[in-house]
């Protein structure tokens, strides 16, 4: 009997508490705290007390019933208008829904931990396509950009925290898949907002100057922590060559690389004609050395590093989408001064792109709903249409805007 | 808007508790991540009590309350995990690096399981309290809400039925 007690009292001080899963809870704690505390002014307002219930309801901890609950609350009473939050941006009367309630369901219905992680990437990627929208608009208000700031950050801590656990649990290929396309997307949308940035900054009347740096500057530093991670990951990858699930994964992954390759480079084919010769040469020199790594890659194999070809493989991945978003950004100038030339078909030359330009943003696409999709795609068109608005004088046909 | 003294308050007994909370609930549910949550769904459940501007006078009895409330909750949701399948899913309990002592924890916690699975959910519960939280009896009444001599009496019956069924093994 005294063994027992014993064995607790020799095991009590090996179990520890995760650093790093206490300072994340602490955060979705503060997290909740000053959500809540957000969405219970703007429910006050419209319902004085009802709506506190409501809502206290929705954020109590998700346990089966209230999430089945929080389901029938959208599909019968807000099926419209959760789908109508889907589009809302901050400073929208419906943006609290989109992120309080309608990611929040997501969230809890994610259950596998990778798809945890790259549901909160998503968060985080939704956060900088609003910031984009914004500042594309012109719009963007101290106050809100200090909240996206701090829903981008923490939506990215979790990611990190993630594959954190991920690795944690062994699960090292998963969690440099995870860190490595996380990675390629913020560095594509910190340079799309670089990009909106400088737009803004040449326009003379702008108001929206300078706005969107801390945010950008935001981004970098989650990208030097994700890079810090998948570089760590790289590590462990790399020293686990002898095993044969490596083998595999690395074989897999190589596979992968090619597909990613010889999509971005029939996508480019297709804007060849559209782009400046720097801007094929450039992305051609990427695409030929994502395919030296995916060579070299195979050669690491024969040689049994299979660690070291899965870390080329997803070093390939990532090369291949910079071309990608090269010859996006590239196509988008040109999109812009093609409408400056043509006038009159510019209506026509916006309709084609945007259809036929599967992604004009890479996240873009990824957008849950066709209605984001379509409000993303209209606010990016008038965006630059009013852009060329300020520089020439067609401003009258190129005001046209586009009703989809 | 946001009462800031009260905010700081409960993080102060988050940074405080969660430690003990975890430990705990690592205990009776043996899963880490099942710890985690349950240390997170207490913590939401005790905020949602303190923004209502209800009183608590001692924090960490509350917070014992809510977690072992929410450990019942769930022990009746699931009946019954099989031994095996618990000491399969330990394999996420991991102290760091050396191997050879990692065996020699897991083999000790597997010895523990078995130990603790002979109670009652009732006995482990105070069992856990007095032995891993290293509650005195006066800390345990008040989470129980009961008093010390009670807590007492009940500590030494679980002590001796586990004496009892260890006899038998």
């Amino acid at each position: 009997m005294n063994n027992l007690i014993e064995q607790l009292q020799a095991l009590k001080g090996k179990i520890v508490f995760d650093e790093y899963r206490k300072k994340n809870i602490r955060n979705i704690l503060i997290a909740k705290i000053e959500n809540e505390e957000s969405v219970k002014t703007v429910t006050l307002a419209r319902h004085n007390n009802q709506g506190t219930n409501f809502l206290n309801f929705i954020f109590k901890p998700l346990k089966p019933m209230p999430i089945f609950a929080m389901l029938m609350i959208m599909t019968l009473a807000g099926g419209g208008i959760s789908m109508a939050a889907e589009g809302a941006l901050p400073g929208d009367l419906l943006y609290p829904v989109k992120v309080n309630i309608n990611e929040e369901v997501r969230s809890t219905l994610t259950f596998s931990e990778e798809a945890v992680a790259n549901w909160e990437a998503r968060r985080a990627e939704r956060r900088l396509e609003e910031a984009q929208k914004l500042a594309a608009k012109g719009e963007v208000k101290e106050e809100i950009r200090i909240k996206l700031e701090e829903r981008f950050e923490a939506h990215a801590d979790r990611v990190e925290a993630r594959i954190e656990e991920i690795q944690a649990r062994g699960n090292i290929n998963a969690a440099a898949d995870i860190a490595s396309n996380f990675e390629t997307s913020l560095k594509a949308h910190e340079r799309i907002l670089a990009e909106i940035e400088s737009e803004n900054e040449s326009r003379s009347f702008s108001s929206a100057k300078g706005k969107v740096k801390p945010l950008t500057a935001k981004i970098k530093t989650e990208i030097d922590d994700v890079i810090k991670a998948r570089v760590k990951l790289e590590h462990r990858i790399a020293s686990e060559d002898g095993k044969p699930e490596t083998k595999t994964a690395a074989e897999g992954k190589l596979k992968a690389a090619s597909n990613v390759i010889a999509s971005v480079r029939s996508f480019l084919e297709a804007k060849e004609e559209k782009l400046g010769a720097e801007a094929v040469i450039e992305a051609e020199t990427k695409l030929s050395l994502a395919e030296n790594m995916t060579i070299e890659g195979k050669a690491k194999i024969e040689i049994e590093l299979y660690g070291e070809a899965f870390n080329l493989a997803n070093k390939a991945i990532r090369t291949a989408q910079e071309a990608r978003f090269l010859v996006e950004a590239e196509n988008r100038l040109n999109l812009k001064f093609k409408l400056r030339i043509r006038g009159d078909s510019a209506s026509e030359v916006k309709k084609e792109d945007a259809s036929k330009d599967e992604s004009i943003l890479k996240a873009e696409t990824r957008s849950e709903t066709r209605d984001s999709e379509r409000s993303n795609e209209e606010a990016e068109i008038r965006s630059k249409t009013e852009i060329e608005g300020g520089e020439n004088e067609i401003k009258g046909d190129v005001k046209l805007k586009i009703d989809f | 808007m946001i009462d800031e003294d009260k905010k700081n308050k409960f993080l102060e007994a988050y940074d405080a508790y969660s430690d003990a909370l975890y430990r705990h609930c690592f205990f009776r549910t043996f899963s880490r991540e099942r710890a985690e949550e349950l240390v997170q769904e207490t913590f939401l459940k005790t905020w949602e009590y303190v923004s209502q501007d209800k009183e608590i006078a001692n924090i960490r009895a509350f917070l014992y309350r809510v977690a072992l409330n929410l450990i019942i909750d769930d022990s009746r949701k699931k009946k019954e995990v099989s031994l095996d399948a618990l000491l399969a899913g330990s394999k996420n309990f991991q102290p760091p690096n050396n191997s050879h002592r990692i065996m020699e924890i897991q083999a000790l916690f597997g010895e523990a399981m078995k130990g603790l699975k002979l109670l009652e959910e009732e006995d482990r519960n105070i069992i856990i309290l007095r032995y891993v939280d290293d509650l005195g009896p006066g800390e345990i009444a008040e989470i129980l809400g009961t008093n010390a001599n009670v807590v007492s009496v009940r500590i030494n019956r679980a002590l001796e039925k586990l004496k009892n069924k260890t006899m038998y093994e």
